[in-house]
């Protein structure tokens, strides 16, 4: 195998990773805020995947590209530039938004335009400085999935939870416990998702694991 | 031989925590049997629900832990029969049970178990169950009317003399009334008389420490008789506040929970004094007409900087003790040479 | 009522037989009355202070209190001018008397035996220390007031009594204790040239039928003196020192019962394991006689962070065991304290080594 093809096979793996097994919001606790304040509603959340999706697969994108500039550019600039894109791809995703559901953009409220500003770009803009375009963009497709799918979970279980209803259709929940939708609520049951993510991925890595040692022993006595 | 070595000392006090335990579950069967006057079977009934609720899920927890479970620790039951007291007795039982599995889950097991927590495990149960369903905490059934054991019991419900108090109102119930218990309040603690009974129990029992009880409820009467909330004179005001209050029963059983109680003496006091005042300030400031539990939460963080504070100021105090015996000693050979 | 307000643990103090009952002999060897040569008279009278300390070195007396050689500890004395020299029968650990009944019965020899110490250091005030518990009622004996015109201090207080006996006498001066057992074989020293070949052992506990005290030859064996007194009932373990600091015996037929030994005690095995958890109710540190937290402790202890310990001010622990006498969970605070305590030594130790190294 060349090394080329390795690396690559080895970002592929590594951006799939980012759906479950090193989930951006739930194991690695990046971006928590917009979880906790905003998604109590499956509406809010998708509404806030979408525009997380928007800011930071183009910031991702834009951050490699600025990778290729000649080392006199400072990191400030760089950053600055990141930060501009950013805000800027919150008009489009207000459009967007709308298009969901009309009031979106006034139930969120603030949070709405915090996802600009999320702790995942920022932490990964640097590392994809050094990556090629199309691994950034990789990179942010999979953590904007990592962030959908928890945020899916999370949102759905709280509103659930809190109201009763899915997507707004009422369900057959008759017993309400509306702390599920205030702050207080949303801690814990990130903590909750957060644990079992973490011990389910911890027995897939044993899983894993396991199944390589059959692998290498079956090739061995071959 | 033994199966396992004894450490020395070979004698032991015969107290064990289940036998402090135990003393809780006794100080309670009381403010059971008024809940079972007033209200009946369905009192009983939300007692026994949420003591089932708290025992199971604590069960679980400990085998998720992945520990042998112990039946001589019956914390779990304080809890559980802690909880629906501080509930009006027609309470729905979803609302009792989820608050015994919020508080032995989320607050018991997740900071570490019995001793462990940081936070009191029926107050923050209480506290969640007012978060979420404040209409049917507080909305009380009248005295003697026994609310069906079975089913909600959603009908002719209304407020308290708490809640008068709350909105600065003067109660218009009848002083004896109130002594005894009779009016619309939670279902275990309107009998005053009953509870300072439960008191002196526990304390003569050694159950609850002295301290924090007697800064926390001295504070609370003083402020009660000095500074009236309502337009009435001081002594009436203190029978008003505390005998529709959740402070007084506050004081006695969740105060004095050991887990979350400072260790040292003089820290005990404050932390009462300290409590006091957040009561206070949530009673005048607070949007529910119940608050001491959300105060005692707050005073719950602070129990351990307290005692870190006592015991730095205890080994400064010893440094000086130990240096002035020295010196003395020095002086007094010095003398005699 | 002094006592009352002493911070510590009340005992139930479980003397009552074998403190009323007479002392008694028990030798397994003829070396009960072995002699040591001398030319120095046979009368204390006739004695100087330094010969005294010269017959306690032929005699090899030991003190039982803390296990130094008696004319080393009248020697510092002596050195040191002590004001007030106090014979020590305060037992303040439950089933324990075995200072205080030899004190009774051998009067005489007790109270000259103090004098002739006192000559050793230097005519210093004299006094005998009982400890007098506040729950007394168990002690169906009155207590005399003056045993040979010496005057007996009651030591009042809850249990620790014994580390708090300096303060008692510190006023007039500095005071230092010795036991009245050594004073008693210092006595026989000097008046018969006897060497110390016996000690006083409480034979006692649960599990004894006939609790007596008993005046024993070095060397017996725990099997040997639970012979002599009778077993009521198989003991659960056994125990040599005393009820609340001492140590289990393992080999009950091989163990050597020496001068330190205090008391042999059986008992019954009542306390099953419990498992409890720590429920944090602060009573350790309640009844902790120097005023320490042992509930934080123990959990630095249990949590590994020995660094946090020299905060608590470890090192004045006194080991008296106050703390897991009371503690609801039945944790054994005192010997993790003891432990951690014997960890960190090491760790000192190893550091000013490493030091030494270095320089």
């Amino acid at each position: 195998m060349r090394p080329e093809q390795n690396s690559a096979k080895r970002n592929l793996r590594k951006g799939l990773d980012l759906i479950f097994v090193h989930n951006p919001v739930l194991i690695t606790g990046l971006a928590l805020t917009p979880v906790i304040m905003g998604s109590f509603t499956v509406k809010n959340g998708m509404g806030l995947s979408l525009v997380f999706g928007m800011v930071t697969i183009p910031v991702l994108v834009l951050a490699s590209f600025l990778g290729m500039l000649p080392e006199k550019v400072p990191q400030y600039v760089r950053t600055i530039a990141c930060a501009v894109l950013a805000a800027v791809m919150l008009i489009p995703a207000r459009i967007l938004a709308g298009g969901i559901a009309p009031n979106l953009f006034d139930s969120l409220g603030m949070y709405f335009s915090m996802v600009a500003l999320n702790t995942v770009w920022l932490v990964c803009a640097p590392s994809c400085q050094k990556k090629k375009p199309q691994w950034a963009l990789w990179d942010g497709v999979c953590h904007s999935l990592g962030f959908l799918v928890c945020t899916f979970f999370i949102s759905s279980v709280r509103e659930l939870l809190a109201y009763g209803t899915f997507w707004g259709n009422s369900t057959v929940l008759s017993i309400k416990f509306p702390a599920a939708a205030y702050a207080f609520g949303g801690f814990i049951i990130v903590g909750v998702a957060a644990a079992v993510l973490r011990w389910g991925a911890d027995r897939t890595r044993d899983i894993t694991r396991l199944v390589r040692r059959q692998q290498k022993k079956w090739r061995m006595g071959r | 031989m033994p199966q396992y070595e004894p450490k020395a000392p070979y004698v032991r006090n015969r107290d064990s925590a289940f036998t402090i335990m135990m003393d809780m579950v006794v100080a309670m069967l009381p403010l059971y049997f008024m809940a079972f006057y007033f209200y009946g079977s369905r009192a009983l009934m939300l007692g026994l629900v949420s003591t089932a609720a708290a025992v199971v899920s604590d069960l679980v927890c400990v085998l998720l832990e992945g520990k042998k479970p112990y039946f001589r620790d019956i914390s779990a039951v304080v809890t559980g029969m802690l909880l629906p007291l501080m509930m009006s007795a027609a309470t729905p039982y979803y609302v009792a049970v989820s608050a015994s599995v919020f508080a032995i889950v989320f607050v018991k097991h997740v900071f570490g178990g019995v001793g462990q927590c940081a936070f009191n495990p029926a107050a923050a149960g209480f506290a969640f169950a007012v978060a979420c369903w404040p209409v049917q905490i507080f909305s009380y059934p009248a005295p003697f009317s026994a609310p069906g054991a079975f089913g909600s019991a959603a009908e002719g419900l209304s407020s308290g003399p708490a809640w008068n108090l709350f909105q600065g109102g003067v109660p218009t119930n009848d002083i004896l009334d109130l002594l005894l218990g009779k009016f619309l309040g939670p279902m275990g603690l309107t009998n005053i008389l009953v509870l300072v009974t439960c008191l002196f129990y526990l304390l003569f029992r050694g159950a609850i420490s002295w301290q924090a009880p007697a800064t926390f409820l001295g504070l609370m009467v003083l402020t009660a008789l000095l500074f009236p909330r309502i337009p009435e004179t001081g002594p009436m005001s203190l029978v008003y506040e505390a005998t529709t209050g959740m402070w007084v029963f506050g004081g006695i059983f969740l105060l004095g929970e050991p887990g979350t109680l400072p260790k040292r003496s003089s820290s005990r006091l404050l932390y009462g004094a300290l409590a006091a005042v957040f009561t206070v300030l949530f009673q005048r400031f607070g949007r529910v007409e119940q608050t001491f539990v959300f105060a005692l939460l707050l005073t719950n963080v602070f129990g351990f900087t307290l005692d870190r504070c006592s015991e730095r100021l205890l080994r400064r105090l010893r440094r000086v003790y130990l240096a002035t015996r020295t010196k003395l000693s020095e002086k007094k050979s010095a003398q005699r040479a | 009522m002094a006592g009352i307000f002493t911070r510590g643990i009340i005992l139930e103090q479980q003397k009552e037989p074998a403190l009323r009952r007479k002392l008694r002999t028990f030798f397994n060897s003829n070396y009960a009355n072995m002699l040591f040569e001398s030319d120095l008279p046979c009368n204390g009278a006739d004695l100087f202070g330094e010969e005294i300390i010269e017959i306690a070195r032929l005699a090899h007396i030991v003190d039982e209190r803390d296990g130094m050689f008696l004319h080393e500890k009248l020697e510092k004395a002596r050195q040191m001018e002590a004001q007030v020299l106090v014979g020590d029968a305060i037992d303040d650990e439950p089933y324990v008397s075995s200072q205080l009944n030899p004190l009774l019965f051998l009067q005489k020899e007790a109270g000259e035996g103090l004098r002739l110490a006192a000559k050793a250091v230097g005519n210093p005030k004299i006094y005998f220390a009982i400890y007098k518990n506040l729950s007394d009622m168990d002690l169906k004996m009155k207590l005399p007031k003056k045993i040979e015109g010496v005057e007996i201090r009651r030591i009042h207080g809850r249990y620790p009594a014994e580390f708090r006996t300096m303060d008692d006498f510190d006023s007039q001066g500095p005071a230092v204790l010795v036991g009245v057992c050594s004073l008693i074989h210092l006595y026989r020293a000097v008046y018969e040239h006897r060497m110390q070949s016996t000690c006083f052992v409480t034979v006692a506990g649960t599990c004894v039928a006939n609790p007596t005290n008993l005046e024993v030859s070095i060397g017996i064996t725990p099997t040997q003196l639970f012979e002599r007194c009778g077993l009521a009932e198989e003991p659960g373990y056994v125990i040599v020192g005393g009820s609340m600091t001492g140590e289990i015996c393992q080999d009950p037929d091989s163990y050597l019962v020496g001068t330190m030994s205090r008391a042999v005690l059986a008992l019954r095995d009542e306390e099953k394991k419990r498992r409890y958890q720590c429920v944090g109710c602060g009573r350790c540190a309640e009844v902790c006689p120097e005023n320490l937290t042992p509930f934080y402790i123990n959990r630095y202890i249990e949590r590994e962070k020995y660094e946090e310990l020299a905060f608590y001010d470890i090192h004045r622990c006194i080991g008296c065991g106050t703390c897991s006498y009371i503690c609801p969970s039945k944790i054994d605070i005192a010997e993790n304290i003891k432990q951690a305590k014997a960890v960190l030594k090491q760790e000192q130790r190893k550091k000013e080594a490493d030091d030494d190294a270095t320089v």
